[in-house]
């Protein structure tokens, strides 16, 4: 865990750093008595950089034995695919329409969660895409996307 | 006492007895699955209060609140996995009594003992609070930005093994809110062009990234096994009377010691629980009894369980600074709504918070009868495999998200959340700063600025405030003290 919070706090300090620059570009308007908009920024940065620090320099002194903490290659693969399969149904979404991507979607993550019946999943992923439509589409009025297969406009 | 009752014939509307009921349902379903957590299951329901009204919205959610505790219970008991952290002192008697046939017996003094700190908890709401919020209406901008520096250094300090990770994570939280127009001059402050983001970044999606994605995560892809099962059978559960009286005791502590605790922002339910075991086991005639399934092991913990839900409402409701992460989220609820927690809320919207205390009886109520109504099906909820409830997790948490302002921009937010708050527990940072940063950071900033409009440019005004002056005076000692108290014992211990 040591060397994980000294490298933590050096991507921290350079975080603190690219903020310090883009609060420095801020424009800024100077009203009576009233501090700018950068003002709160420029302390955070500050609280920022000096937490930072503090954990860099303790993690340096300490004497106590490191516990490595590492995410295993097989997770952050599986990480990216999840997310990538998430935002692909996001940005999919808009053109497909709700129910068709989300049929897709469920089944394609029921699979990746352990489920090898494709009826079952079919069956599932139907039923779980219409709940989740009428509940929000029809109950709290929330338009979901019906993509361009299924516009009306 | 108009106000009171015509707060109480709202509750008692079909519709939103039906959302207390759905809520404690819900609940229970959430607590009693062991990877569920109420926060979790609070930041599903969120989205779903947009179309409610208010009063409709804090049912279904006090319902879930209350519930959600008595359901991880369940599973402390039957399984040795506590549902919710805060069930973890539960599992230690509970458990043992399950293994000596008595798994019902302890689920019923669970369930009783959970109700009963519950109303305890109740009563100090009603009691307490009008009172604090009376004094908290005289706090000028000063008082205010004190008050919320304080809340916000207690969560980051108190309860945190690590006190700088704690606070790393608070200031990221209020870095975050400085995205958007400045509230006081407008001026567009790292928003690099984008429409979306000069409304800055809204807090459910952030909520629902933090809390549900990095579950979805580990309970999907890191292949951890969330959901076990239990096969044994459950009867007694109805607690009889004589038996119940032997634990009025435990019970009082328990919720007292709950309701105590539960106020004090940043200290937690897990603290709560164990300290009222602790202080229970000491006090009984049966200390040897405890650890091997003695039912004021169960109900001690158990009354302090819910004696957090009432105690944690108290700051919540009437200062605006919620007691621990649900209440948090309970806040963001109150804002969607278009409603200022806080003193004000007492002021300009009594009748809606003669509901919430209304509408918190009312779920403590339910949550007491539908449990022992639906005690199997509780027992049995453990076998939903996680193939099926992680990808309906997911979906709710991507429409939830999108259903905040019907963009998808949201929802890349909720995503970006997730990502940062599966690292922040992969490096043991804690989300619960971050979070409360992100709510509370926006009335930080402003009450910082409008008390230097005040006092023209001179930072004295936080000084000669008295109020102000003790809050920050608080404030320092609550991260002062986790890091020179441990250096002084080590020294004193060096002495000796």
């Amino acid at each position: 865990m040591r060397r994980a919070n000294i490298i933590i706090s050096i991507i921290l300090l350079a975080f603190s750093g690219c903020y310090g620059v883009l609060i420095a570009r801020l424009p800024s308007r100077d009203l009576p008595n009233t501090l700018g908009a950068t003002f709160v920024p420029w302390v955070l940065a500050g609280l920022l950089t000096l937490l930072s620090l503090m954990l860099l320099i303790g993690n340096i002194i300490s004497n106590s034995p490191d516990s490595p903490v590492s995410i295993p290659k097989r997770d952050i693969f599986g990480i990216a695919g999840l997310l990538l399969l998430i935002t692909s149904y996001i940005k999919l979404m808009g053109y497909v329409g709700f129910i068709p991507i989300s049929i897709v979607f469920l089944s394609i993550l029921t699979w990746v969660a352990g489920s090898r019946k494709p009826i079952g999943i079919l069956f599932f992923s139907v039923l779980t895409t219409c709940i989740v439509y009428f509940l929000f589409q029809k109950f709290f009025s929330v338009q979901l996307p019906a993509g361009i297969f299924f516009s009306s406009g | 006492m108009d106000m009171a009752l015509a707060a109480l014939a709202d509750v008692l509307q079909i519709k939103n007895i039906s959302a207390s009921m759905v809520g404690v349902f819900f609940g229970l379903f959430i607590g009693a699955t062991p990877g569920l957590t109420i926060s979790l299951g609070m930041v599903l329901l969120l989205p779903l209060t947009f179309a409610l009204s208010p009063v409709t919205a804090f049912c279904l959610l006090l319902g879930l609140y209350s519930s959600g505790f008595v359901g991880g219970s369940i599973s402390a008991i039957l399984l040795n996995i506590p549902g919710t952290p805060s069930a973890a002192a539960t599992a230690i008697d509970g458990h043992a009594m399950a293994k000596n046939g008595r798994g019902g017996e302890a689920i019923g003094t669970a369930v009783t003992a959970s109700f009963f700190g519950g109303m305890f908890s109740l009563v100090c709401l009603v009691l307490i609070a009008p009172s604090i919020a009376k004094i908290a209406l005289r706090f000028g901008a000063p008082e205010l930005f004190a008050l919320v520096l304080l809340g916000l250094t207690l969560i980051c300090s108190f309860g945190q093994k690590n006190i700088v990770k704690g606070l790393i994570a608070g200031v990221f939280g209020l870095i975050i809110m400085t995205v958007g127009l400045d509230p006081l001059d407008g001026t567009p402050r790292f928003t690099f062009g984008s429409v979306e983001l000069q409304a800055g970044i809204s807090f459910l999606p952030a909520l629902i990234g933090l809390f549900a994605i990095p579950q979805i995560i580990n309970g999907i892809i890191s292949g951890v096994k969330v959901i076990p099962s239990y096969h044994g059978k459950v009867a007694g559960v109805l607690p009889k009377i004589k038996n119940l009286l032997k634990l009025i005791k435990s019970m009082s502590l328990g919720a007292l010691i709950g309701t105590g605790v539960g106020a004090v922002p940043g200290a937690g339910g897990p603290i709560a629980v164990f300290l009222s075991y602790d202080y229970a086991a000491r006090l009984s005639k049966n200390q040897s009894e405890f650890g091997k399934g003695t039912p004021e092991g169960v109900a001690a913990p158990e009354s302090a369980n819910n004696g957090v839900a009432g105690g944690a409402l108290i700051p919540m409701l009437t200062l605006g600074i919620p007691g621990d992460p649900i209440t948090a989220i309970l806040l963001g609820a109150l804002m969607i709504q278009g409603l200022t927690p806080g003193p004000l809320l007492f002021e300009n919207n009594g009748q809606f918070v003669y509901s919430i205390f209304w509408a918190f009886l009312v779920a403590n109520i339910l949550t007491l009868i539908l449990t022992f109504a639906t005690i199997k099906l509780w027992v049995r909820i453990h076998q939903v495999p996680s193939r099926i409830l992680l990808p309906i997790i997911t979906i709710l948490c991507i429409i939830g998200s999108y259903s905040l302002r019907n963009t998808f921009f949201d929802t890349g937010v909720m995503l970006l959340f997730g990502v940062i708050g599966y690292l922040m527990n992969k490096f043991r940072f804690p989300v619960v700063p971050l979070l409360l940063a992100i709510i509370l950071g926006p009335a930080l900033e402003e009450h910082l600025r409008m008390s230097l409009i005040i006092s023209q440019g001179d930072y004295s005004i936080f000084f000669t405030h008295p109020i102000s002056l003790i809050f920050l005076l608080l404030a320092f000692i609550s991260f002062t003290l986790p890091i020179v108290g441990p250096m002084l014992s080590k020294k004193k211990a060096e002495n000796n």
